[in-house]
């Protein structure tokens, strides 16, 4: 058959953005990590904690997360689809109207502008601008689809397809707001006090939902199979996967706001769903880690498989700990404690972190048109030297979450507080340390991929590593 | 791998869309209209008015400064959380706050009761330089607020979209935006603060907050909206406290 | 819309419909002859044109 000529330009681009932004995001965390050990790091006012953990949330994910996600659509519709991706130029539009999109977002957060709406903070200019990336993105995806040239269209393009619409639902939604005037940035949300709280944690949970779900789970469905050379192990447990995990999702946001002024019906549907959606959840991770099944020994072999695998191994802790989380008397103790920020890390740096590295690391050499990377080994280096990153981070923030938690509501034998609250923040140093430490960790695997990617994009090839991979190989 | 009816595909890839929206669209639905049923979702009480020009200027200023990554305002009907910081937060309190700013960290503690609990002077040295007062505080100086003045000319600008989003702004209040802002700064040094009064209430706080008589700074603005959250409500109007619990979720 | 939502009946209705629902289409990937059309859906990623 002929070769489609698949437009890879944009993929590339994209798939640069991703390390550079992964790399800004994680310095970022790092930098704002180390203001919590050492105040004297807020540099007012443009660098201060407030200001600067926006630019930090944002950048992982939307600019990291999104951009591995802009890389991965495009390049799997158009290898599942067998069809070249739709319109060159909005193709093209998309990826430097995203970018652009992120500039303008970091720049009004350290210019102290801001809604303060979690993980939709940027304002209605940079909303509106986005709007229209997404839409353009929507289309140039949408119109890939309908000229596909095989007859079915695999799953994971169901889940990106779910991804793009959704996000474009939720931003629309949350970001209704009434700037002040045209010349000005600022702009208040339609929507106030128990609304606005609703609708905001229905867009923030299902942003987790499906920018940092649906979107990572087409991913794992096109390059688990790949990487594994297997089918995916159960195409129908796909598709009760897909359908099941969209639908509840959506009902979930409410676990962030027990015991507050929502009303107690809302945060009951919330937290029962919650529960609920720790099946789909394990039901794909499952689906994925199966794919393996009858070819364990590839895992052994290949580091990137491992990563993918790794990946999945933090979703189904992360995706188990969540709902844990959303019981109401679990979340009495968790809720404003490092806890939550413990959870969404084993999610952002395990689940959708390795799964990003572990696809890049598939896509590179395919797109330069490479053989193999530069380096396995330093492939290997990264995962582990990036897990052990992880453990520390979540370890340290479980215990610091969990002792803020108990320390907050305890009580001395005359029935008065027994902490004051600044005896808790004394109480979280040495686990912000160890925290700043697996940062780095994170930080440095993600420089020694990045490394990787510059030897084997030049066309190098670690000789000596792979002549004495094949020595071993005869050997044995 | 055969090409089948090309317009079959598009239905099909349109169907799956829609589908889609459908699948997503009911949890939202389910959860969030019943919510615009105000009534129902936000307990009568008395007390509650729109913030001040001034006030509204600070809380521009805790948004801009994206204060809720550190402070909740929403306090647990748990027995801890209203020892420490007071009664459980109520539906009401925050309806005027465009976005809620309920948080959901507490790398410092709750301020959805902090109005009054402390002097303007302390709120000063403290934003200035936390570890003055607070030896083991992590957070941030705001010592810029004090030499930066507050912007009020286009405070007007401010309660109209407000107003056109339902906050209840009178067309007197949006008139007279930058005055009221200005008297409420300078407090008892001007005569001004009777028209601020009667349309905010006398129990306005009218004063100096920054201690500095020459500028209205953002410190001002800031200082005014830390000291009246929280103490808007009359909780001794209500008479059966645990009545206006039932959609508070308390235990 | 309160008495509405808060009607233990419609909530019963509600898990009823979508528990149903889920058992339908769970039982639908279990159709006769899907066996091989979803293992042909499952190869898709491997057989590609460049491989």
């Amino acid at each position: 058959m002929e070769h489609p000529n698949y437009n890879y330009d944009v993929v590339k681009k994209f798939t640069l953005a991703t390390v550079f932004w992964g790399i800004v995001g994680f310095a970022a965390g790092i930098f704002i990590a180390l203001q919590m050990v050492f105040p004297d790091l807020n540099i007012e006012p443009y660098l201060s904690f407030g200001r600067l953990r926006p630019l930090h949330t944002s950048a992982v994910i939307f600019a990291f997360g999104g951009n591995a996600l802009f890389a991965t659509s495009y390049y799997v519709v158009q290898r599942t689809c067998h069809v070249r991706l739709w319109n060159d130029g909005l193709a093209n539009f998309t990826f430097w109207g995203y970018q652009f999109f992120i500039v303008i977002a970091a720049l009004g957060y350290v210019l102290g502008v801001n809604q303060s709406k979690e993980y939709a903070q940027p304002e209605w200019y940079a909303d509106l601008w986005l709007t229209v990336v997404w839409v353009a993105y929507l289309v140039v995806y949408f119109m890939t689809i309908v000229n596909r040239k095989v007859s079915h269209l695999y799953v994971a393009n169901w889940f990106y397809l779910a991804f793009i619409i959704t996000v474009a639902v939720l931003h629309l939604g949350n970001g209704l707001a009434l700037p002040i005037g045209v010349l000005d940035a600022k702009s208040y949300s339609a929507f106030s006090g128990v609304q606005s709280a609703m609708i905001q944690w229905w867009y923030a949970h299902n942003a987790v939902g499906f920018f940092l779900t649906a979107g990572f789970l087409g991913m794992m469905y096109y390059f688990i199979p790949k990487q594994a050379e297997r089918p995916i192990y159960s195409y129908r447990l796909s598709i009760v996967h897909f359908w099941s995990l969209i639908f509840i999702y959506m009902w979930a946001g409410p676990h962030h706001l027990h015991y507050t002024a929502l009303p107690d019906w809302a945060q009951t549907l919330g937290m029962t769903f919650s529960i609920m959606l720790w099946m789909p959840s394990w039901g794909g991770m499952i689906n994925g880690v199966m794919t393996l099944s009858g070819a364990w020994n590839k895992l052994r072999e290949d580091p990137v498989l491992q990563f993918m695998i790794v990946a999945l191994a933090f979703y189904g802790m992360s995706t188990f700990e969540g709902p844990l989380m959303s019981i109401r008397y679990v979340n009495a103790l968790s809720h404003y404690t490092d806890w939550t920020i413990g959870h969404v890390h084993s999610g952002a740096l395990g689940w959708v972190g390795f799964i990003s590295f572990g696809a890049l690391y598939h896509l590179v050499p395919k797109l330069w048109g490479r053989e193999k990377l530069y380096s396995t080994k330093l492939v290997s280096l990264h995962l582990w030297i990036a897990t052990l990153g992880i453990v520390f981070y979540i370890a340290a923030m479980w215990v610091s979450g969990i002792m803020q938690g108990l320390m907050w509501r305890d009580y001395n034998e005359m029935g008065f507080l027994e902490y004051s609250f600044v005896e808790s923040v004394m109480a979280m140093k040495p686990f912000y340390i160890i925290r700043v430490l697996g940062g780095v960790l994170y930080l440095a695997g993600a420089l020694i991929m990045a490394y990787n990617f510059w030897r084997t994009i030049r066309g190098d090839v670690n000789e000596k590593e792979y002549n004495n991979n094949a020595l071993q190989g005869a050997a044995a | 791998m055969s090409w089948s009816n090309h317009e079959h595909l598009e239905k099909n890839a349109l169907l799956l869309l829609v589908l889609v929206i459908v699948v997503i669209s009911i949890g939202g639905i389910v959860e969030i209209i019943p919510l615009f049923r105000k009534e129902t979702v936000i307990e009568p009480v008395t007390g509650m008015r729109p913030y001040t020009p001034l006030e509204l200027a600070g809380q521009n200023i805790y948004i801009r400064e994206n204060c809720m990554a550190c402070h909740s305002q929403q306090i647990r009907p748990l027995r801890d959380e209203v020892v420490r910081y007071g009664h459980y937060s109520l539906a009401a309190e925050s309806m005027y706050d465009h976005p809620f700013l309920w948080g959901s960290k507490r790398t410092g503690p709750d301020l959805a009761r902090v109005g009054g609990k402390y002097s303007d002077e302390w709120h000063k040295a403290h934003l200035v330089e936390p570890r003055d007062l607070v030896p083991e505080s992590i957070m941030p100086s705001y010592s810029f607020l004090l030499k930066r003045g507050a912007k009020l000319h286009d405070l007007d600008k401010h309660l109209a979209t407000l107003k056109t989003l339902g906050v209840p702004y009178t067309d007197e209040m949006i008139e007279n935006a930058e005055k009221d802002a200005i008297a409420q700064a300078h407090g008892e040094a001007r005569s001004e603060i009777g028209g601020l009064q009667e349309r905010y209430g006398e129990k306005v706080n009218a004063r100096d907050f920054d201690g500095q008589p020459n500028i209205i700074s953002e410190m001002d603005a800031l200082i005014a909206y830390l000291q009246v959250l929280g103490t808007m409500v009359d909780f001794n109007a209500i008479k059966d406290v645990e009545d206006i619990g039932e959609t508070g979720g308390a235990e | 819309m309160k008495h509405f939502f808060a009607d233990a009946n419609l909530g019963l209705i509600g898990l009823l419909f979508f528990f149903l629902f889920f058992c339908a289409v769970t039982l639908w990937t279990f159709r006769p002859g899907s066996k091989n059309t979803y293992k042909n859906h499952g190869n898709i990623p491997l057989q590609e044109h460049d491989e």
